[in-house]
């Protein structure tokens, strides 16, 4: 009887202990990660990139393939904006000084202002901030491929009063930040206004929550 | 007796009128450095109109700028922005941010590379035809995050 006792005894406390070990690893699992918590969004399935083929500041055309292999930042701007898109490079350059050498994602910025930004204006403009950051720009067709697909729009706004209007004019443009995974499908994008340590910490959380947690 | 009640009511009518170059204080004003090659940069600044009357700021200039405008940054459904605007409304005892993302005066078509450290010269218009003439230091883009 008092065998059939403890028994019983040390069933029920291995019990409690296994239910207890379930939810407490649940608790912790959801503590680390939760996407709702994340003012990301990451997609349920990562999106795969349209085949593109863009003229670089490294000189030479990129395309889907050398995106990949790396997780990759991705923002549209032009380089005669001085307002929005200097803060947009510095807030990167300040994240990358947030994320462990090893896990440092790449920087992509595309200009949707080819007629200005040429691929040696990119080079030397984005050089200024990182001299591993990547811009790209090439025809509007071909820059249609990402921003149709990625859902970012812009639209030249010709300025008033001013001389050579030709090459004094500004562009709207959506203010997203695109995190594509390694396979160079998008993953995951923020909204416009962006913080530093918040996207090196919710970048962090999804690159761990993530299937290549190996590849970076 | 009569030019006396005059200048009597004249002074006091000048004491009555403020001036905006006399009430407006202008704190925490920034350049921001220019990348290599950068043609365009935007001056920020805290505006504190310590009278007691609206004013406008209406326009600026300066000698480092061919053409320097009024701006207005926004964030219009995750389109972002940047309009000219013809003024910018001051409310007595209000401060008025001209911030990243948000009002600056926008100088274009600049004549030299600005970098950390220099100085310009940016004169305020404001719309009752008075001036504040500025000299604003130069900051990293990295040293401007404060908002």
């Amino acid at each position: 009887m008092s065998k059939l006792r403890s028994t019983l005894g040390i069933f029920l406390i291995a019990m409690v202990a296994m239910t207890g070990g379930f939810f407490l690893r649940q608790y912790i699992a959801n503590k680390q990660f939760n996407p709702e918590q994340l003012q990301a969004t990451v997609f349920p399935n990562a999106r795969p990139l349209p085949e593109f083929r863009l003229d670089s500041s490294l000189g030479k055309t990129l395309s889907n393939k050398d995106i990949k292999g790396q997780w990759t930042f991705m923002f549209f701007g032009y380089t005669y904006c001085p307002d929005i898109c200097p803060t947009a490079m510095s807030t990167f350059q300040q994240m990358l000084s947030y994320i462990p050498q090893d896990k440092k994602p790449r920087v992509v910025f595309v200009s949707v202002d080819p007629k200005r930004d040429t691929p040696e204006r990119l080079r030397e403009y984005l050089a200024y901030f990182n001299k591993d950051f990547i811009g790209l720009t090439g025809s509007k067709q071909e820059l249609s491929k990402l921003t149709d697909k990625l859902g970012i729009v812009y639209l030249k706004v010709p300025m008033k009063d001013v001389p050579d209007p030709d090459k004094n004019y500004l562009i709207d443009h959506t203010g997203a930040v695109i995190l594509l995974d390694p396979n160079g499908d998008e993953y995951a994008l923020w909204g416009s206004s962006h913080n530093a340590a918040t996207l090196a910490d919710e970048y962090q959380k999804i690159v761990a929550h993530s299937t290549f947690k190996g590849a970076v | 007796m009569r030019i006396i009640l005059l200048s009597i009511m004249l002074l006091m009518s000048a004491a009555h009128a403020e001036t905006a170059a006399d009430v407006i204080k202008i704190k925490n004003a920034y350049v921001r450095a220019t990348p290599p090659g950068q043609s365009v940069t935007a001056a920020f600044m805290q505006l504190n109109n310590q009278g007691k009357q609206q004013h406008k700021l209406v326009d600026a200039d300066s000698d480092v700028a061919a053409m320097v405008q009024l701006h207005k940054s926004a964030n219009e459904n995750g389109v972002m922005t940047m309009r000219h605007v013809s003024s910018i409304k001051l409310m007595p005892g209000k401060s008025r941010a001209l911030k990243p993302g948000g009002y600056h005066i926008m100088m274009m078509s600049l004549k030299q590379a600005l970098a950390p450290g220099d100085t310009v010269p940016v004169t305020l218009h404001f719309a009752d035809n008075t001036e504040i003439k500025l000299t604003i230091p130069v900051q990293a883009i990295n040293g401007s995050q404060q908002s």
